[in-house]
């Protein structure tokens, strides 16, 4: 029997995230360089789920099927995760980092005897032991780290947003199987009583494709607004560093960085950043970054791809006024 | 049970996350990063984590008890913890505790806590400022049997219950957890209070409590799991374009030229 290399798939509206497709690409890649099977199981997943995952690349999917299973609990998705592992001994499980993943894998690698490697930005498997090879950043974004563990299930969460999707293919072919397992669940100690979806103006981070981010030097509150005007002008997302976050200047759900959203729009506009590392752990994923700070030396220029150096107060007005020019939008 | 709890906030001392880049740097062996000139302090996420602790301490009562473990952890940057209104300070210090991937850690606080009689509570910051892991409350919880809740930014404690606020993708969650619980901190949520100087003189002075890896009843050195393969500085291979102009106002339209030009808009 064929070694497997897992994903655990997320449903979508009948299909599957993006980040389960992500995850299906680095998953086929591995699943290639090890000559493993690559299985995506979903926890009641659909039929149309399935053949999503397989057109984006899975050789064959599991669905587990337990009725009684709603949103996401961990007490609940622990044993059932577990059981499927210790039934099919995956040699790699595959999560997005994302609330529910990186929860879920971090508890399911202590569960089957092992740590996890979270946040993985490369992986690869190593040709002479086999055993995968995580890549992830650590000290706050100063040091790239690459781990492998010698033995055993290896459980890792993967970046959002770095790897590509493969091209949908409906013509691929496999297996579909459906999984009633005989597994005893718990009565959870931690509860979810209830849940609050927040409404905020603005987009929402992960969804754009532009963001303009402000920074301590933006001085005020008042000065932070005309950013807004700028995103939508650009029909993109407003975000902050930490210190704005924490004068008020911008919510909590919209801080870029280490401890705040980590971020992978096209374009990412930094005014009055100095591009602290923490800071820059979440602007990375940007395809491009532009900077606007008056310090010819602030190390946000080290990081972006087109810059100005000169007071925002200045830069902002004329920035404006000639994308509005052109772009043809009010 | 928890009308007044004990409360285990595990702390972790780091070099400063906020230390220049270059000074981060790998050691011959390529598999360890050794700070230069930089200042030992407390992982400001199980500062967080403290703070947590002495806001419920501050409202039921209670004891806090820290416990810290390395290679060696050092009193002197801990006391801050007691001077902050922690009751007592375990270090966990030896040898065998260097470098210690996340399985191990949890394993050791884990058996310490076991040994230190447990508590209502245990807390843990959301993440390692070096590391920057994130695993170590759940790791702790799964040995100890244990449930966790992740990234609280709220807490009301209840008779043997606590409920929690947790942030969510779109809003966020009220979770109901029973006791005895591992939580980990929310690290926007809980500044660590100042402590007044006579308490930094009063905790310089009360001795800390020692433990080594022959007071647990764990083989620390087979419980690692994960290695380190390889380290590396992050550097950043992107040159600027810097776009000029006469006056600022005028490099700020060429900006927005270049940046259509670019179709990057
Ligand atoms: C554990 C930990 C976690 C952290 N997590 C995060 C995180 O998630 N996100 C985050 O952002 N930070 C985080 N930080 C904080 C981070 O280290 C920096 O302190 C922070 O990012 C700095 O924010 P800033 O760039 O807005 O402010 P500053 O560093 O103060 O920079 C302000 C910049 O504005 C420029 N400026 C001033 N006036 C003007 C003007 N008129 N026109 C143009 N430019 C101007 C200045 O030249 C300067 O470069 C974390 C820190 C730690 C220790």
């Amino acid at each position: 029997m064929a070694d497997k290399v897992v994903v655990y798939g997320e449903a979508e509206g009948g299909g599957i995230t993006t980040s389960t497709a992500e995850l299906l690409a680095v998953g086929s890649r591995l699943s290639r360089e090890s000559s493993a099977e690559l299985v995506a199981v979903f926890i009641n997943g659909s039929n149309e789920t399935g053949a999503e995952a397989i057109a984006r690349g899975a050789d064959a999917v599991i669905s587990v099927q337990i009725p009684q299973l709603g949103e996401y609990e961990p007490e609940l998705y622990l044993p059932v995760m577990e059981m499927f592992c210790r039934k099919t001994n995956p040699a790699l499980v595959l999560f997005a980092h994302n609330h529910q993943g990186a929860d879920l894998a971090c508890r399911l690698a202590f569960r089957l005897g092992t740590g996890p490697i979270t946040d993985c930005t490369a992986l690869a498997i190593d040709q002479n032991t086999g055993r995968l090879r995580g890549t992830r950043s650590t000290y706050g974004g100063n040091i790239r780290a690459t781990f492998s563990s010698a033995s055993g299930a290896q459980i890792v969460s993967v970046r959002e947003k770095v790897f590509e999707p493969l091209e949908r293919d409906g013509a691929r072919k496999g297996e579909i199987t459906c999984f009633l397992p005989e597994v005893e669940l718990p009565v959870p100690r931690a509860r979810c009583l209830k849940r609050v979806v927040a409404e905020y103006a603005g987009k929402r981070l992960e969804d754009a494709e532009i963001i303009v981010s402000g920074g301590r030097g933006m001085e005020s509150m008042d000065n932070f607004a005309q950013l807004t005007e700028l995103a939508e002008l650009l029909d993109g997302a407003v975000g902050g560093s930490r210190p704005t976050v924490e004068k008020g200047w911008v919510e909590q759900r919209f801080q870029v960085g280490l401890t705040g959203v980590k971020v992978s729009p096209k374009l990412y506009i930094a005014v009055g950043i100095s591009g602290a590392v923490q800071h820059i752990a979440g602007a990375i994923g940007a395809k491009t970054i532009v900077a606007i700070n008056k310090d010819a030396g602030a190390n946000i220029f080290n990081e972006a791809h087109y810059g100005v150096v000169g007071d925002f107060k200045e830069v902002l007005p004329a920035f404006k006024e000639c994308l509005r020019e052109h772009l043809g939008r009010k | 049970m928890a009308i007044e709890p004990n409360i285990v906030v595990c702390m972790k001392q780091v070099f400063d996350p906020d230390a220049p880049p270059k000074s981060f740097r790998i050691d011959a062996s390529g598999k360890r990063v050794v700070p230069e000139g930089v200042a030992p302090l407390i992982s400001p996420f199980d500062e967080n984590a403290l703070e947590a602790a002495l806001r419920i301490k501050d409202q039921h009562g209670g004891k806090v008890t820290v416990v810290s473990m390395g290679k060696a952890p050092s009193k002197r940057v801990l006391d801050r913890a007691v001077a902050s209104g922690a009751d007592r300070l375990v270090l966990l210090q030896d040898e065998a505790f260097d470098e210690l991937d996340g399985y191990a850690v949890a394993n050791v606080l884990a058996a310490a806590i076991g040994k230190l009689g447990g508590g209502d509570l245990i807390l843990c910051g959301g993440q390692a400022a070096d590391s920057n892991n994130g695993q170590t409350g759940i790791g702790i919880a799964e040995f100890l049997g244990l449930p966790c809740v992740s990234l609280a930014r709220s807490f009301e404690l209840g008779e043997g219950k606590l409920k929690l606020e947790c942030a969510t993708v779109d809003g966020s969650a009220e979770i109901e957890v029973t006791l005895p619980a591992v939580v980990t901190v929310n690290s926007e949520a809980f500044t660590l209070r100042y402590p007044p100087f006579p308490a930094i003189r009063a905790a310089q002075k009360q001795p800390a409590e020692l433990m080594g890896a022959a007071d647990l009843a764990i083989d620390v050195a087979s419980a690692r799991r994960i290695t380190v393969v390889d380290l590396a500085a992050q550097v950043s291979d992107t040159t600027c374009e810097m776009i000029k102009g006469e006056t600022a106002a005028e490099a700020g339209a060429n900006l927005a030229l270049r940046l259509i030009e670019a179709k990057l808009v």
